[in-house]
């Protein structure tokens, strides 16, 4: 679309409406509030004025017609000539949803968007200029829930004074600006609009805030790194000056050597004087040159991750006006304060908190807060509170949401766990208080006996959990019965940067988000305790496996013991612990994380990629997948745990062996069977598939049915052999064919060993394997 | 001979922006005077019928590369491999200029001997294609750009050409001996599947 200094016009559009449907609905809630307060009037007007004079750039003459009309609505408010009534409010606030859709749509759908709402904004428009009292329909309208927009009022009022919207008026910011322009811009422009709105769906541009006084400090900085930068030609330069003077001091001494004359040795003695006077002068000016480039640096990085921040005040826009409409639907009085609005977040973490806030608020509203009879006749005040608060507390973000309602009943809690069968009786009646709170948040767990429309069935606390676990967080609740309810949430405060435990596996550095690291342990192997042949250790009383992280993580080369002792990364919960075995631990740091390359696809275990202070690329391990394929890998065999064998043989064991067969089945059944010896399995489809993994991999053995597509395992054999570095690579052919001219092809062409499918059934196929690469040492 | 479209180069401008992409390679004299020449000659000369190739060696063979398919020449850098990858053709990744960059094997992908030992002062790290898909690889050494007159290449000889994964395009006559002249896509699409 037409654009402005590189600026997208239609997105600076929508930011405004953002920002001052924002104040909109603020103003609003406080002018409804107190009445008699007139402060809030003035920022209503600035923010309708500036939203039409805003659409009016883009070109969406709906959008200039209905703050046209809040405008309006608003002066004669301000001039006394009528007061924000309930139901005006109402109208106003239902005229800023409808302007605030605007803000999740892409510019190539409003010509629709404003056909479709034409009648709706027409009929706003009416109501807005009518006396207030005239339209009690629309009031009642406004006991809708905010995000649903009223429907097309019926109201009868007097003829409008502002004229009627058709939703062919409604021209892009594109058309809009052909009118203004000579013909040729005009083609050009309708030129680039027209392709723009066939692939809107991928042309958006992306953008984000950042606060000005932020980017001013981050140009500063850029301005002055560029400056330090430019010191540096002077350094050089001094510095061949200083080559030059030493060159000419040692050809004086040289000279005055050769010479033997007392004042030319004293000549050279001055000139070594002054040239280490000039060094010292030298290596003192590139000091805090140095110095001021790493000041300048740190700063820089300091504020381009502060720049990923933003006030908290950004997600809690729209939960006054929720609250309040809630209120107004289910019959209660609510006072919502929100407090730390000013609470600086990751706009990362901030976007991910909207959804947990609204489910917890609109839980509150529903369950918590009781009905102002109800409250009255227990000694309360009719009007509730509910407070939404965020801060920053040791090194985390707090966010608070409290409620002075009805609070959580833990012996109802416990009945429920006993009903659904959580937990035997007997362990139920052993629960404390905080432990029983915590069945809240598992899957489908409710105590409330009604499912509402407002907050459902308790679905929903689990995704809570579940969000606040993805962000590197955690939730609780906190309950008094008659009291209130407060549900906690610790958040990491930005998920640019980590503190991270840089950890040695194979030789290759990795992160742990050190969040997600239980314990970090170096012992000496001696005090790896044996169980069924596998280590463990105890760590707090509690008995903890121990597991090759090389392994887990598919690099090969691990040493696992330096000096008889050992590394251990401890990770998961109380309940599930596992050890990791690692080469070792390079430290802490912090680090900023970026996403791992999209053509990689899914990486298992990893999160996230970084580079390290040396300037060298690494991953941040995922902890929690891990986790799963630990459970997952025990279970199934594909793992097992570390025995003093594996520890003596430093890890090394694990063969790698290509299946190739052109039935899945078959293949997966080798692959499985392969994989419980403790190998590393790689499959192919077919004799050609092998032999362009053979060619590009490294196998210790190749396992390969006969008959296949494209080239079967015969041909396959031949192939490989013909090279010399196949020459010796263990083959075994697996075939259906058990006739002796069949063996006879296979051994012929270079296989080691052949057998039958049915070599599965008995041992004949793992004892060949072994006999072939050795048993693994798991 | 059949001109292919992917080492058309098209005006004299794009040839200087390739050159001065190139400028972090560590040129031998001898292919600093030859780009010079090349590029102080006259316009009728270069326009449209010679086109600059990054030439280069990895084991022991000679290889080109269109020059504007190649983003960069660096240092060779410290290597990271990526869990659960383990084709022989994908190395990792590698980081330059802040940037993290994937990393496949020349010698894998072309099964080409691995046994070469490079000198360490002369082997360098090629960043190859666009912004988004660029792909580094390592090479023994790079001797620098060097304009190639179009009627000077070759068609490559069935064996190689018509082989499954083979890439190489054209030969090319350099002063000592032929290089091949490798299509860029060929590679980037191979190592792509390796790093899957």
């Amino acid at each position: 679309m037409s654009g402005f200094g590189g600026l997208d016009l239609f997105e600076l559009f929508k930011s405004e409406v953002e920002t001052h449907g924002a104040a909109l609905n603020d103003g609003l809630l406080l002018l409804e509030r107190n009445m008699n307060d007139p402060a809030p009037i003035a920022g209503l007007m600035r923010a309708a004025h500036s939203i039409k004079g805003a659409a009016r750039v883009v070109g969406i003459d709906v959008v200039v017609a209905l703050a046209h009309a809040m405008e309006d609505a608003i002066v004669r408010v301000q001039k006394g000539m009528e007061a924000c009534t309930s139901m005006r409010a109402d109208q106003l606030l239902q005229a800023t949803d409808m302007l605030t859709q605007l803000v999740a749509m892409k510019e190539a759908e409003v010509p629709a968007w404003s056909s479709e709402k034409a009648t709706e904004i027409n009929s706003l428009i009416t109501a807005l200029a009518a006396p207030a009292i005239a339209s009690a329909k629309t009031a009642a309208h406004a006991a809708q829930p905010a995000p649903e927009v009223a429907a097309p009022t019926a109201v009868e009022t007097e003829e409008s004074a502002l004229p009627t919207v058709h939703a062919t008026r409604v021209m892009t910011a594109a058309q809009a600006t052909a009118t203004t322009m000579p013909p040729r811009a005009v083609a050009n422009a309708t030129a680039e609009a027209t392709p723009r709105a066939a692939q809107a769906p991928t042309a958006e541009v992306r953008t984000v805030r950042v606060n000005a006084d932020n980017l001013d400090r981050m140009m500063r900085l850029a301005g002055e790194s560029m400056v330090e930068g430019r010191r540096y030609p002077q350094v050089q330069k001094g510095l061949r000056e200083l080559t030059s003077r030493v060159r000419s001091a040692r050809d004086a001494m040289d000279s005055a050597s050769r010479r033997k004359q007392a004042a030319d040795m004293e000549e050279a003695q001055r000139q070594l004087v002054a040239l280490e006077a000039a060094l010292l002068q030298h290596t003192n000016l590139l000091e805090s040159t140095f110095r001021r480039t790493e000041e300048v640096g740190t700063r820089l990085y300091h504020e381009v991750i502060g720049s990923r921040m933003r006030p908290f005040g950004d997600a809690t826009a729209g939960f006054p006006r929720m609250v309040r409409d809630l209120a107004k639907r289910l019959g209660k009085q609510v006072r919502f304060d929100v407090e730390g609005v000013q609470t600086p977040v990751d706009r990362d973490i901030l976007a991910r908190l909207d959804a947990p806030l609204n489910h917890i608020l609109r839980n509150a509203m529903d369950h918590g807060v009781e009905t102002p009879e109800r409250r009255q006749s227990v000694g309360k005040s009719s009007t509730a509170l509910l407070r939404l608060e965020a801060r920053h507390h040791a090194g985390m973000l707090e966010v608070r949401i409290r409620d002075d309602g009805n609070g959580i009943d833990p012996e109802r809690v416990r009945t429920k766990v006993i009903e659904r069968r959580l937990q035997s009786e007997s362990m139920a009646k052993g629960l404390g208080k905080a432990e029983l709170l915590e069945f809240l948040f598992l899957p489908g767990f409710s105590t409330a006996s009604a499912v509402t429309e407002v907050s459902g069935r308790g679905v929903g606390l689990d995704v809570v959990h579940q969000t606040m676990r993805d962000l590197g967080g955690s939730v609780r609740v906190e309950s008094e019965p008659g009291r209130g309810t407060t549900f906690v949430m610790s958040l990491p405060i930005t998920l640019s940067v980590i503190r991270a435990a840089l950890v040695l596996v194979s030789g290759e550095t990795v992160a742990f988000p050190l969040a997600r690291i239980e314990r970090i342990v170096r012992t000496h192997r001696d005090q790896l305790q044996r169980t069924e042949g596998k280590l463990q250790f105890d760590l707090d009383g509690q008995a903890i496996g121990v597991l090759r992280a090389g392994e887990l993580l598919g690099i090969d080369g691990d040493t696992l013991e330096h000096d008889g002792m050992v590394s251990i990364l401890v990770i998961g919960n109380e309940q599930d612990r596992s050890g990791l075995l690692v080469d070792g631990f390079l430290g802490e740091r912090d680090l900023v994380v970026r996403p791992i390359d999209a053509r990689l696809g899914r990486v298992a275990h990893v999160a996230a990629a970084a580079i390290d202070d040396d300037g060298l690329p690494l991953l941040v391990m995922d902890v929690e997948d891990l986790l799963v394929s630990i459970r997952r890998g025990l279970s199934d065999g594909v793992l097992r745990g570390v025995s003093a064998a594996t520890l003596a043989a430093g890890g090394r064991g694990r063969k790698r062996i290509l299946v190739a067969d052109d039935s899945i089945t078959v293949r997966e059944v080798e692959r499985q069977m392969l994989l419980r010896l403790g190998h590393d399995v790689e499959v192919a489809v077919d004799g050609m598939d092998a032999w362009n993994q053979l060619r590009n991999g490294q196998f210790d053995m190749l396992v390969t049915d006969v008959d296949m597509p494209r080239m079967n395992g015969i041909e396959l054999v031949r192939t490989l052999r013909a090279e010399a570095r196949f020459a010796t690579l263990p083959v075994a052919i697996v075939s259906y064919k058990d006739r002796d001219e069949d063996r006879a092809a296979g051994m012929q062409a270079g296989a080691n060993a052949y057998l039958t499918k049915g070599s599965f059934q008995d041992q004949t196929f793992i004892a060949t394997i072994n006999d072939l690469i050795g048993d693994s040492v798991a | 001979m059949t001109e292919s479209n992917d080492i058309t180069i098209t005006s004299q401008a794009e040839q200087e922006r390739t050159l001065s992409k190139l400028r972090q390679a560590r040129l031998a004299d001898s292919a600093v005077a030859e780009q010079t020449m090349a590029l102080a000659a006259p316009l009728d000369r270069n326009q449209g019928s010679t086109i600059p190739l990054l030439c280069f060696r990895v084991a022991g063979e000679r290889f080109a590369l269109p020059a504007a398919s190649v983003e960069r020449v660096f240092l060779v850098a410290a290597v990271r491999r990526i869990p659960h990858r383990k084709r022989a053709a994908f190395r990792g990744m590698v980081a330059h200029e802040g940037e993290i960059l994937l990393l496949g094997s020349f010698e894998r992908l072309l099964d080409l001997p691995t046994t070469v030992t490079a000198n360490a002062h002369e082997a360098r790290m090629v960043l190859l294609g666009p912004a988004g898909r660029g792909w580094v690889f390592e090479a023994n050494s790079v001797d620098g750009v060097m304009q190639v007159k179009k009627s000077d290449l070759r068609p490559a000889p069935g064996t190689v050409s018509r082989g499954m994964g083979s890439a190489t395009r054209f030969l090319v006559s350099l002063r000592d001996g032929d290089a091949s002249l490798l299509d860029p896509e060929t590679l980037i699409t191979g190592w792509e599947a390796a790093a899957q």
